[in-house]
């Protein structure tokens, strides 16, 4: 049989990759364009039907967000303050958890391993409830760090199993060549594999700011008006008169423009982290 | 530079039920080239991580110069080691990677790091590549800067774990010279281990041959080559391998007579020899031996003055400097070197023999009971007959 009764039409082979990215990014793309569009748009046209395309834009809902009465400024800084607080967490111990599972020479390391990942596996509304009462004795509720805690222990189960894999990558040999060249072991660790996990740290930290970026149920239990962190107070919006569409929207715009920027910079590193060790060097 | 000695060095693994390594004693001179050779699982691997500090013996001593060093960490026993994947650092370009251990261990200014690092590069040729990356380097050039990395230290001892495996056949051959000259040049204590037979008989001052952990032979290349301890170290060094066939020793009608268990295939009378005085008593059951070099072929048993046996031509190989013919003794294939012009078609039927002097036997323990005797090398592989037709190999 020849190749070609096989094969599709060349049309088709060409160009219908491009119309299934295309169709699934119109698909992932258009409620954010919506989003975007409604929040620069005054209240009355935001609910016309056909939507405009063409209308005079407004920057009325952000400026009522960060000069109004009631500004998001706070929120966004707890966000952010959360947000690292997690990543440097989550990272830290992840790179130390997954180095020594990498090379720990352990028996049944493998079901330590699963038992690590399977505490991620429950939801998080079991948790809560508990979380609650621990928090309350320690006084950890309403404070950023409880919360960078709570996140944290969400997030470091994968870090661990995430920096693990990158690690695993790293042959020992290396480190048995530095420690060889005079480095003690944890200068085989910090000179040699940690600089080539680097990537792989970007991309856990990456996860784990978005996890935490995006959390809903932890912040709404856990913290009150001082430490409440933007997913809240863009909940908020919904009152019992009746919803700030908006505000909503251009909350919604302000919560992931963070994300678009920051994962445009990181995509280099993402998508060598994800991909590190595909091929065999 | 310093002399290093195993004492009687045991490794396990998993509660003692994998012996990587079982009781091996060594001692490598100071300045000697010793290659560890065995098939792959033999422990050579293990015992050379063991004197790196990789790993520590289950029982026994390990002594660098005039230090025990069994408790001492890689970075304090002052030696370097090539890996088989060179583990560059592949985050570092091959300046880095050569003074990498130079900037950890000592406490030389950055302007004599890069120096030495310099001067390393030059012996090696790789002058002009130092501000690259592993990735961009050819396995060749790779090669050279973990050379380079390890003798730019000036360590004690060299460290070789399959260094050249992953380099193609022809690389492989010029970088074995490389690292012969090298080492001659500074002198080093070295430790090479390899898998190819080749490369210990032709790299080594010494060549230490093991198999499933432990010791069986160490010597000069030629003499492991010429007097294998034992039916192991016959069959694993040279190439094409020994020649074997079992068999037992016969005493008919007043005559010593080794004879292949298939009696048709081979019956080699020794009392030819009258100083056949083989230390094995009749009715025992031995392994016969012959090197690839030392069978003698003709076409017709007429050729010889002495005994011959017939066999029939299996396959020819020309390797164009001389030919390797197989053909079947008894249920064994065997292989013999021959001479280019002798080319017999597949099938027919030629004559083989061999010199009293070229024959090994081993014991049924494998031991060695007699090895080819080089003291009338004249006698070697000689051409006995006046048959035009037929060509003997050497």
């Amino acid at each position: 049989m020849s190749k070609s009764t096989l094969a599709l039409p060349k049309s088709v082979r060409r160009y219908g990759p491009i119309a299934a990215l295309g169709l699934i990014s119109v698909w992932t793309l258009l409620p954010l364009v919506w989003m975007f569009i409604s929040s620069l748009k005054i209240r009355r046209s935001m609910f016309e039907f056909p939507p405009t395309i063409i209308f005079d834009p407004t920057l009325q809902y952000y400026q009522e967000m960060f000069l109004g009465s009631n500004p998001v400024t706070p929120f966004l800084i707890n966000s952010i303050i959360v947000a690292l607080g997690t990543a440097v967490l989550s990272v830290g111990f992840g790179t130390l958890g997954g180095y020594g599972l990498s090379r720990l020479d352990l028996r049944g390391k493998k079901h330590l391993a699963f038992w690590i990942i399977s505490t991620r596996m429950a939801p998080i509304v079991v948790v809560v409830i508990p979380l609650f009462y621990i928090y309350n004795a320690l006084n950890l509720l309403n404070t950023h760090i409880g919360l960078i805690i709570a996140h944290t222990t969400f997030n470091l189960p994968f870090a661990i199993w995430l920096m693990q894999s990158f690690f695993d990558e790293v042959p020992e040999a290396l480190e048995e060549a530095a420690m060889i060249d005079g480095a003690t072991r944890w200068q085989a660790f910090r000179k040699v594999s940690l600089p080539l996990v680097l990537p792989g740290m970007g991309a856990t930290a990456i996860i784990a700011i978005v996890f935490s970026w995006n959390d809903f149920i932890f912040a709404l239990i856990f913290t009150s008006n001082a430490t409440q962190t933007m997913p809240v107070a863009a909940s908020q919006l919904i009152t019992q008169t009746g919803t700030l569409w908006g505000r909503v929207m251009a909350t919604g715009v302000v919560i992931l423009l963070p994300m678009v920027t920051f994962g445009i910079i990181v995509k280099r590193y993402l998508v060598s982290g994800l991909t590190m060790g595909a091929v065999k060097q | 530079m310093a002399k290093i000695a195993l004492n009687h060095i045991t490794k396990t693994f998993n509660n003692d039920s994998i012996v990587a390594v079982d009781d091996i004693s060594l001692e490598i001179e100071d300045g000697e080239f010793l290659v560890l050779v065995g098939p792959s699982g033999c422990g050579k691997s293990t015992t050379l991580r063991m004197v790196a500090g990789l790993e520590k013996p289950t029982d026994g001593d390990i002594s660098i110069g005039s230090v025990r060093v069994n408790n001492l960490e890689p970075r304090e026993r002052d030696i370097a080691m090539v890996f088989q994947n060179y583990a560059l650092y592949p985050h570092m370009n091959v300046r880095k990677n050569i003074g990498f251990g130079l900037q950890l261990s000592t406490d030389f200014s950055d302007t004599e790091i890069e120096e030495r690092v310099t001067d390393a590069a030059e012996l090696l040729e790789i002058g002009d590549l130092l501000d690259k990356k592993p990735k961009s380097l050819s396995g060749g050039q790779q090669q050279r800067v973990a050379l380079g990395r390890a003798i730019v230290r000036e360590p004690e001892a060299f460290l070789f774990d399959e260094p050249l495996s992953n380099l193609d056949a022809k690389l492989r051959k010029q970088m074995r010279t490389e690292i012969s000259r090298i080492q001659e040049q500074l002198g080093v204590t070295s430790i090479y281990v390899t898998h190819d037979q080749e490369e210990a008989m032709t790299m080594g001052d010494r060549i230490a041959v093991m198999n499933d952990g432990e010791l069986q032979q160490v010597g000069e290349p030629n003499a492991v080559y010429n007097h294998p301890a034992n039916l192991f170290v016959a069959g694993f060094i040279g190439s094409p391998a020994m020649n074997t066939v079992e068999g037992e020793v016969v005493r008919r009608d007043g005559r010593m007579i080794l004879e292949s268990s298939d009696p048709d295939a081979l019956a080699y009378d020794l009392s030819a020899d009258p100083e056949a005085d083989l230390s094995i008593d009749p009715g025992e059951r031995v392994t016969i031996g012959v090197r690839p070099e030392d069978v003698v072929l003709r076409a017709s048993p007429s050729a010889f003055d002495t005994q011959s046996h017939s066999t029939t031509v299996d396959v020819v190989e020309p390797l164009g400097s001389d030919n390797l013919l197989y053909f079947d003794v008894g249920s064994q294939t065997w292989t013999a070197r021959v001479s280019p012009g002798f080319e017999p078609d597949s099938g027919s039927e030629v004559y083989f023999s061999f010199p009293r002097e070229a024959l090994y036997v081993f014991d049924e323990q494998g031991q060695t009971v007699e090895s080819r005797d080089l003291s009338h090398p004249a006698e070697m592989g000689q051409v006995t007959g006046d048959d035009g037709d037929s060509v003997v190999n050497r």
